[in-house]
């Protein structure tokens, strides 16, 4: 084999026609709820996010891990000003671990002598009513129910277990996404406030938002409308069942708006931390 | 009628949450409790909304959790952003002089 992009291109499509044909064989078959291991992430968050969308998908995260389940979320740069309470309810050496990493996140922000505040909140998070970071991640760890963290997992690196992991990396969405279906998450929840049209070339992606503006102005980016919550209309658990049933019914092979529009994204982290 | 459309997150905030646009000197309701306040400017869709005064240098609590600091004195029923409000994480910017 030569090393150069036509050969590179050759030898991954011989390893690619042998699984095409290989899965052409693959039949849908009925699995039990606990082979369901789900990841979440969210992107251009806005005052709602933390008020609906995240907090409805606690309520679908800890209903599955209820359920014998596994669930995954990152972003670690974006739990900084909330790690203590993720800290709080898991084992003394999860806690320990998980408040290191975060300290390693803001140590390496700041021996660069940048202000965070220049990447974090964004500018579409700032337009959204979000101002400081820890006010982003009060909002951004709802998302994660309130399960106790079963260990600290490395970007890609496959939970040893059931239940809620924290995987220690960057997060952007596409990256996030290329490192939880990596790792063996079927699905992507991901919820946006401001509209994010995030798809995935590996695995379905679930956009969800409490935002009703965002759903008049991008329906085709959004799976499912919670936002009656805002309005009074309907509480979290109502729209947690509601995510909590699409998210059955995508795992049964319903195609998600980012499926149906080809929204392949794909990326992986870079050597080094994004912050 | 007044509408209601500010959302108190947590009992010890000082901050709320609007839920609609506010307009300047507009009345504002909170939903679910009996609290109205007159915004002092014009307060977008999302965006945080003083309920009481608050010093420079004094902590902004939302959902009953630290959120930054005021880096000017703000008044009850102004707008709380990012020009009166810091966050106090990740600032290597700030290194040696905090």
């Amino acid at each position: 084999m030569g090393q150069g992009t036509l050969k590179a291109i050759e030898q991954g499509a011989r390893i690619a026609i042998d699984m095409l044909v290989e899965a052409s064989e693959l039949k849908r078959e009925k699995a039990p709820i606990d082979k369901l291991m789900i990841a979440v992430n969210c992107g251009a968050s806005d005052a709602t996010s933390g008020i609906v969308a995240n907090p409805a998908t606690g309520y679908v995260c800890d209903k599955l891990i209820n359920l014998g389940g596994t669930a995954i979320f990152n972003e670690t740069a974006e739990i900084m000003g909330a790690e203590h309470i993720l800290a709080r309810r898991s084992s003394p050496e999860v806690g320990k671990r998980l408040l290191e990493i975060v300290k390693e996140v803001e140590d390496y922000v700041l021996s660069l002598g940048i202000d965070i505040r220049g990447n974090q909140p964004k500018p579409d998070n700032i337009e959204g009513g979000l101002t400081t970071v820890e006010e982003k991640a009060l909002g951004n760890i709802a998302k994660a129910g309130s399960h106790p963290i079963q260990a600290i997992i490395s970007y890609a690196e496959k939970p040893a277990g059931k239940g809620l992991y924290h995987m220690y990396s960057s997060p952007a969405g596409a990256e996030s996404n290329t490192g939880f279906f990596a790792c063996g998450a079927q699905i992507t929840i991901f919820t946006t406030g401001k509209g994010n049209p995030v798809g995935h070339i590996l695995g379905p992606v679930i956009k969800v938002t409490g935002n009703h503006r965002t759903v008049s102005t991008a329906p085709e980016n959004i799976d499912l409308d919670i936002s009656a919550v805002l309005k009074g209309q309907m509480d979290i658990e109502e729209a947690g069942e509601d995510l909590f049933s699409f998210l059955l019914q995508v795992a049964s092979g319903k195609i998600t708006k980012s499926e149906a529009l080809k929204h392949n994204e794909f990326a992986i982290s870079r050597i080094g931390l994004t912050v | 009628m007044m509408e209601q459309k500010g959302l108190l997150l947590g009992t010890n905030d000082n901050v709320i949450v609007v839920i609609e646009d506010v307009n300047t000197n507009e009345v504002c309701g909170i939903i679910k409790k009996d609290i109205e306040l007159t915004a002092k400017n014009n307060i977008p869709f999302g965006h945080k909304i003083a309920l009481c005064d608050l010093a420079k240098g004094e902590k902004v609590v939302k959902y009953n959790e630290i959120i930054g600091i005021a880096t000017k004195d703000i008044v009850k029923g102004e707008h709380v952003h990012t020009h009166n409000l810091s966050s106090i994480r990740g600032r290597g910017d700030l290194e040696g002089e905090m």
